[in-house]
């Protein structure tokens, strides 16, 4: 038995596929490309394969890690060979190799939200919105939390959570990169930051599209 | 193409999933390069939709062909359907994302009664007229299939051409037809009259139909080249039949998400209630080989790690035993787990349940349908207490807790004693547990009980009975739960207006058209869906266009009444029925086919065969 890390990006219609759609489509998959899958020893057998960092329903992705254990020795690449063949359109496998990091030591993420509005004054608007909401204390909220076991809404400062944003207005389109907490103790989803901002501003652009770029470590170093 | 302007509205609904495509084993294929563009549509959501064997079949029988491209499209849900109003988005195929207005054939699958309105909405959401008379071009034309099509009355004002019977071989017989004249340029009116002189092909504008003064029909009279009689069609051979290696794998969650394949065609039991018994008939089997065969190439190209069987009574094939071996030859190694639904209690035997317990144990479901053996004398439910007991307390000793028991109330002669029945049958079977040293330890024992309402449907014994009324329903369900005096036992019921308009639908005349029209234009869609389901408004439409529901559900016809349906000819004899109707009013029964052939009629259909009368149980 052994691990592997299979780097994959997610795009158009893929990105419709939920997390938890994810795993029964690459269990899928990898039974198509007759990969040799390991599967859990004791009454409820399952493979193992477990998926880096969720990735929210759509939005793209340029590299996405998903680990699975294999029995026997099936090199790499064609592993890689074989799912690619398997995987449903818009998921695309980059590469097949050992996995380096923990997924546990993912800290942060870069993603690239473009946003459409109406005209070029709104767009100046908002990025000035934006410039604005950054350098406050703090950037509210609300976020489904738990309590006692008990699920709540709460008020949460994200603005900690964001790292690095990097703008750039192109007439009625602002395109914003930014790099943001992941993970499983501290994560921020772009989308949220983006609806604080318009909540802020009292309008919201016409649509916003988010592609997750990259994993990070600690760092900011590339999660490998 | 549709995308960009989906991907802008898909943020606001609800599982968008359901509504991009994109699934693996999805056919794509050029538009510029095939003559015929075809559309399956069913009437319910995605999640039902795909799940359905019918549609995989024709989905992929059409894609075969290098001169065709089929496309899936299913009911937009409610928040989904808003959107594309607003945005002005018509019905599009989830393969090309193109709207199925352009398309040539658009053909629906009626499998149940309250799918109907669904089917009128979607032709509106497509910004096609919904009546076939309005839709005036060649293209497209309007096909249905399904089970319901048995009766396609009520739906003939918006259907060019109903297909009944199995769809194999007409399918592509009809787009062969459309393709030639496509070509001709000819119109929609020439294209039906050629149509129908092929076999299985019902138009229903070329045939008038008059009433009596009481309401029932008095004539049903074809036209030009309209057959008196439109005999279904079947496939005489399964194994020969075309059947896919390739399933489309749905990312999203369905209801039934694995390898499904088929063993055998009708059903050798005649339960005098059961219209699938007597629609699929001939009984036709595949052999175990060919299903295994069928097995291996789908669960490859799908990657499922289930496989059910599908029947009508999967232990009554009789290959069963054979094809179990096959399959768990390969099945345990590659972690598949096999499921066979539709096990009936009489012949199981120790053997299959060993086996039973080599696969995945699911819940365990008996069918007595009636409470009394009277009752189940009546319904012609060859099973005794004995035998229902007996097989509850091998699948106690086998480790099983949980037991389901389906009936039904309302059927025909059925009295409070019968009603009893029902709750005593489940009390003994809970008896049955604690009786029982071998009883799983340490756990208790649930037993639910579902009570369905009885339907009366065509080309069963039961079409001329009356449905017992609402009120009739409810104090029997009260009276059930009354019976009921343990908590092991649950008890469930199904909603009676539901029940009611399934009859009407399901015995309904072409007057009724008017009435799903109306009851649309109110508002009326997914019926099926108890939070959908609005009675009021059906009630509504039923006195904008002058009719009674009772009239259709609760009356009983006499025999020589002309019924509705009397133009279709599924086989079946109506003297048999008529004798089988006689017999249940005597608490008669009549041995399954293999015992004895009752003379049904439908071999007639098969050249004379059917695989009840030459194969027997030990293979």
């Amino acid at each position: 038995m052994r691990l592997t890390r299979i780097w994959f990006s997610k795009k158009g219609r893929a990105k419709y596929i939920s997390h938890l759609d994810l795993y029964r489509t690459f269990t899928r998959a990898v039974r198509r490309a007759g990969i040799p899958l390991w599967y859990t020893e004791g009454f409820n057998t399952h493979p193992y394969i477990t998926i880096a960092l969720p990735l929210a329903i759509m939005q793209e992705s340029d590299r996405e890690a998903v680990d699975i254990r294999i029995e026997n020795d099936m090199a790499n690449e064609e592993i890689k060979q074989k799912l690619s063949a398997t995987c449903p359109e818009g998921i695309e496998i980059i590469d097949v190799r050992k996995p380096w990091d923990d997924p546990k030591k993912i800290a942060f993420a870069d993603y690239t939200v473009m946003t459409q509005f109406a005209n070029s004054d709104d767009a100046k608007k908002f990025e000035a919105y934006i410039l604005k909401s950054l350098k406050e204390e703090e950037l509210l909220v609300e976020k489904m939390g738990k309590k006692n076991g008990r699920k709540v809404m709460k008020e949460v400062n994200i603005l900690p959570l964001v790292n690095k944003t990097e703008l750039a207005l192109k007439g009625s389109e602002l395109r914003i990169k930014m790099t943001v907490a992941a993970g499983s103790t501290n994560n921020l989803n772009p989308a949220l930051f983006i609806d604080a901002v318009s909540q802020k501003a009292e309008f919201k652009p016409l649509s916003v599209n988010i592609t997750r770029n990259r994993l990070l470590t600690e760092n900011l170093k590339e999660f490998e | 193409m549709l995308y960009e302007r989906l991907d802008k509205i898909l943020p606001n609904v609800q599982k968008p999933g359901r509504y991009v495509g994109g699934e693996y084993n999805s056919v794509i294929k050029d538009k510029n390069k095939v003559d015929i563009r075809y559309a399956f549509c069913f009437p319910d959501t995605y999640e039902i939709g795909m799940s359905h064997l019918g549609m995989k079949i024709l989905y992929s029988l059409v894609n075969a062909r290098e001169d065709a491209w089929c496309e899936r499209v299913f009911a937009p849900w409610t928040d989904m359907e808003e959107e594309m109003r607003k945005n002005n988005i018509p019905l599009y195929g989830l393969e090309s994302l193109e709207p199925i207005k352009d398309f040539d054939l658009i053909g629906f699958t009626l499998q149940y009664e309250l799918s109907y309105t669904n089917v009128l909405n979607m032709l509106d959401l497509a910004q096609l007229p919904i009546k076939a008379a309005d839709r005036k071009e060649l293209t497209p034309i309007v096909i249905a299939g399904g089970s319901c099509v048995c009766n396609p009355e009520p739906m003939s004002e918006f259907i060019d051409i109903f297909l009944p019977g199995e769809g194999e071989e007409v399918t592509n017989e009809l787009i062969d037809l459309l393709k030639e004249h496509k070509k001709k340029g000819s119109d929609k009116e020439t294209f039906i009259k050629e149509a129908v002189k092929i076999k299985g092909v019902y138009a229903p504008s070329l045939y008038d139909v008059s009433y009596n003064e009481d309401g029932t029909v008095k004539e049903i009279k074809a036209r030009d080249t309209a057959p008196e009689k439109v005999e279904k069609r079947i496939v005489k051979d399964l194994d020969s039949m075309y059947f896919p290696d390739k399933f489309v794998v749905p990312a999203i969650e369905v209801v039934h998400d694995r390898t499904t394949a088929e063993i055998f065609r009708g059903c050798i039991r005649g339960c005098r209630f059961c219209q699938a018994g007597f629609l699929y008939r001939p009984i036709r089997e595949k052999s175990p080989e060919t299903v295994n065969q069928q097995c291996l190439a789908l669960t490859e190209s799908t990657g499922y790690d289930e496989i059910s069987l599908c029947s009508l009574s999967t232990s009554d094939y009789t290959g069963l035993p054979s094809l179990l071996e096959k399959l768990l030859s390969w099945t345990t190694d590659d972690r598949i787990n096999l499921s066979l639904p539709s096990l009936r209690i009489d012949n199981f035997s120790d053997d299959l349940m060993e086996k039973l317990l080599e696969v995945r144990r699911s819940g365990l479901t008996f069918a007595p349908e009636a409470g009394t053996q009277r009752l189940r004398d009546v319904i012609n439910k060859n099973i005794t207490e004995e035998e229902v007991l007996s097989t509850a307390k091998k699948a106690f000793s086998g480790g099983w807790t949980a037991v389901k028991l389906y009936f039904m109330l309302g059927l025909p002669t059925e009295t409070l004693e019968d009603v009893k029945g029902i709750a005593e049958l489940a009390q003994k079977v809970v008896n049955e547990f604690y009786n029982n040293p071998e009883k799983p330890k340490g756990k208790s024992v649930s037993v639910s009980v579902s009570a369905a309402s009885f339907v009366p449907k065509p080309f069963t014994p039961f079409q001329w009975e009356a449905q017992a009324t609402p009120d009739e329903l409810k104090e029997k369900q009260d009276y059930l739960l009354e019976s009921t005096t343990t908590k092991k036992v649950r008890v469930s019921f199904h909603k009676t207006p539901t029940s009611l308009m399934e009859a009407v639908f399901a015995r309904g005349d072409r007057r009724v058209s008017a009435v799903i029209e109306s009851a649309w234009k109110k508002g009326c869609k997914f019926d099926s869906w108890d939070d959908q389901f609005d009675f009021d408004k059906w009630v509504e439409a039923f006195a904008d266009c002058g009719l009674t529901m009772d009239f259709y559900a609760n009356r009983k016809r006499s025999f020589d009444e002309v019924l509705p349906w009397d133009h279709m000819d599924y086989g079946i004899s109506k003297a048999f029925l008529i004798k089988e109707n006689e017999k249940a009013h005597n608490a008669q029964t009549t041995p399954h086919c293999r015992e004895k052939c009752a003379g049904c009629g439908t071999n007639k259909l098969n050249g004379g065969e059917c695989h009840a009368l030459n194969k027997n149980m030990v293979q």
